[in-house]
């Protein structure tokens, strides 16, 4: 049978069945017939919305951070009323977020707990500061997988003024005044730019200063003008508001629940 | 290099399916009902199955979704009690639900899913052996990793019909909600989602989570519903 | 990037007490590129009735000869000036007429009716008409604009107020909305006279 030199003959059958095996899954996995299209559509997407809004507001000697309570799936069907998606990371750190509630939930972990290594081997707690450029760090770990939050970092900086710093998904990083991010972004951000920023009048118009009570006030008319409008905002405001030298006072306050 | 075909060895569409799941707290725990069938595709291929698992006294495990990976998740959840049972410990629902949230956002971020929306319902024991302290409590983790806690939930189909009827029911009594109310109120549901639910079944049970009484698992129920309606409907083919 | 927003263009109205307002802003597009600084997108069709058009700017062109021609015609015929209410019907009857391949422009129309009752409305591609008591925006910086309108509009507003709210709301949005800006005008049409301002924005 040495000599036999049939269809079957072979060098090596192990590496041609190994082949055949190759092949076999290859064209199972996408066979000829399977348009590109139609592979993008069956490729699993491992990112889900939650919908809702947040924002924040910075002021001389402190910083109020707002957010909506609805957690939404596909936009339409509320999954609860109550979500949380201010994160108290410590006395003078805030952490807003909307997005992706999955990633959501391991960027607070992985802050929590590189906070409390930071107590840990310091003895101290982080600044905003610090923490606001360790939250950078970390979404742009995950540049290419990223981290789909609209986060903010809040709080007291370290000279004792209200910090607000806002970021993209990747980690890129801006402090400033006030924020907004999530489903109803648009709509929160222009009225904060009329009402904070000034921006849309004369400039010799007199300008009312910034107090904690209007910041106040302002981030409730900006959330009921959005849950108004915009469909994943809504049930209730969640009210996180950091004074210098004061501790963190929490509120809720109710918004259409429709 | 050839190219390997992961893909094929994930799931990436789900097999034998539970459907929905409904759970509400009341004043002492928890209840939980589901169907008992496993559906592939459209066909009710396993009857009479049962998709609580019971975690130990103090937590009961439900889902909907995929049921070879659940089946693979009871597996590993037995490894994770009896870890903790090396240390003298029983594991609490809110541990479970923490542990089985970084498990599937884990398995999310290889872009290997477990297909699976899990309902960990139990009892907290804030002291050990303290009754009076023990708060219900329902934890959801859907596929991808996103959890959160809530005090009654509809997953699955029932989500989109479910949630209100269930949220009405339970606002009506709030906390102050007894056992018998509840379960009546999750039979209702059932009924509902019977009627609209092409998948889901008339067999169904009812666990429940006590302060007092530990899991205890249901009984096989069945339900008949009201189909007068039908001598109505004229649109048959 | 979508055909509505490949010029760009932001309109705006807002009804008060026996007035109402609309603006738009002036910029004309060709995405990210700007190609003139002067294109109003509020028209006048009659008197008391201004007719905003949003989106792309050709189609508008098109739109807005073609509702001058059936406005002209109903005038004609009928012989007495048209309501706004009458003019968002021919328009939406206008634009469902070409259902299947629409002009790619949303149509917005505010005005007085021979009571001065203010009515403002405005419609998506094909014609489904809103009318809503308060206040209409469409374009592309629409979503900034019902988050602003929302929270300056009051009932009854006299035309001063109406105007402030108005051009307050219409700068907020041209702040954030890159494919608007270059300035605003508003139209502010109250009973016997219509006040047309030229409003400074962004320059970019």
């Amino acid at each position: 049978m040495s000599n036999f030199t049939g269809i079957t003959a072979t060098m090596n059958p192990l590496a041609e069945m190994a082949q055949f095996k190759q092949n076999m899954r290859e064209v199972a996995a996408s066979p000829e017939w399977r348009t590109s299209k139609l592979i993008e559509r069956q490729r699993w997407n491992p990112y889900s919305m939650e919908g809702g809004s947040t924002a924040a507001i910075s002021g001389d000697n402190f910083a109020i951070v707002a957010s909506d309570t609805r957690m939404t799936q596909n936009d339409i069907n509320i999954l609860t009323r109550d979500a949380e998606k201010i994160h108290v990371l410590n006395d003078s750190i805030i952490l807003s977020t909307s997005g992706f509630y999955g990633d959501v939930i391991q960027l607070r972990k992985v802050l929590q707990s590189r906070l409390h290594k930071y107590r840990f081997d310091y003895r101290a707690d982080m600044s905003a500061d610090l923490c606001a450029e360790l939250l950078s760090r970390n979404l742009y770990y995950r540049r290419f997988f990223p981290y789909y939050t609209g986060a903010m970092l809040a709080g007291i900086d370290e000279n004792g003024k209200g910090a607000v710093f806002s970021y993209d998904p990747i980690g890129c990083i801006e402090r400033l005044g006030y924020s907004a991010s999530g489903a109803a972004e648009p709509m929160i951000i222009p009225f904060l730019d009329c009402q904070i920023g000034h921006v849309t009048v004369a400039e010799d118009y007199e300008k009312p200063p910034l107090t904690i009570e209007r910041a106040i006030s302002l981030m409730k008319d900006a959330f009921r003008g959005a849950a108004e409008r915009e469909i994943s905002t809504g049930d209730k405001i969640h009210l996180v508001i950091a004074e210098a030298g004061k501790p963190i006072v929490q509120k809720f306050l109710p918004l259409r629940e429709d | 290099m050839a190219p390997v075909h992961d893909e094929l060895q994930r799931t990436l569409n789900p097999t034998c399916t539970g459907a929905s799941v409904i759970a509400m707290q009341y004043k002492t725990g928890v209840v939980v009902m589901t169907d008992r069938v496993v559906s592939y595709g459209k066909m009710a291929r396993y009857k009479n199955v049962s998709r609580q698992y019971k975690v130990n006294d103090n937590v009961l495990v439900t889902f909907g979704g995929d049921h070879a990976d659940f089946q693979w998740l009871q597996n590993v959840i037995e490894r994770q009690v009896l870890l903790w049972k090396r240390f003298d410990q029983d594991i609490g629902p809110k541990a479970l639900h923490g542990y089985l949230t970084s498990l599937l956002y884990a398995r999310r971020c290889k872009m290997n899913p477990l297909w699976n929306t899990l309902v960990v319902a139990g009892v907290e024991e804030e002291e050990k052996n303290n009754k009076e302290t023990s708060t219900p409590f329902i934890g959801i983790i859907t596929q991808k990793g996103c959890a959160y806690q809530v005090k009654h939930v509809a997953t699955g189909l029932g989500a989109f019909l479910l949630n209100q009827a269930v949220e009405d029911e339970f606002r009506k009594k709030g906390d102050e909600l007894t056992r018998q109310e509840a379960e009546a109120v999750l039979k209702k549901a059932l009924e509902l989602t019977l009627y609209h639910d092409c998948v889901a079944d008339n067999d169904f049970e009812i666990g429940r989570v006590d302060a007092n009484e530990g899991v205890v698992l249901g009984k096989e129920q069945t339900i008949i519903g009201d189909w007068s309606i039908a001598e109505t409907n004229c649109q048959y083919e | 990037m979508s055909i509505m927003s490949y010029t760009g263009g932001t309109v705006v109205a807002m009804a008060g007490d026996e007035c109402v307002c609309i603006a738009s802003d002036l910029r004309i597009g060709e995405q990210m590129t700007t190609i003139a600084t002067d294109e109003k997108k509020v028209h006048k069709v009659s008197d008391k009735v201004y007719v905003g058009l949003a989106g792309f700017q050709s189609d508008a062109k098109t739109m807005l000869e073609k509702i001058l021609f059936r406005k002209n015609l109903y005038e004609l015929r009928e012989n007495r000036k048209v309501r706004p209410q009458i003019l968002s019907e021919m328009i939406s009857n206008l634009c469902y007429q070409h259902r299947f391949g629409s002009y790619f422009t949303e149509p917005l129309v505010a005005g007085l009716d021979d009571q001065n009752k203010p009515y403002i409305c405005c419609m998506d591609t094909i014609g489904c008409v809103s009318a809503p008591r308060d206040f209409v925006a469409i374009g592309t910086g629409q979503e900034y604009l019902l988050g602003v309108c929302e929270n300056f509009w009051q009932e009854n507003m006299k035309p001063e107020e109406l105007f402030e709210a108005t051009a307050q709301s219409i700068l907020s949005c041209l702040e954030r909305d890159a494919a608007s800006g270059w300035g605003a005008v508003v139209y502010t049409i109250t009973k016997d006279k219509v006040n047309v301002s030229t409003i400074k924005s962004r320059m970019d």
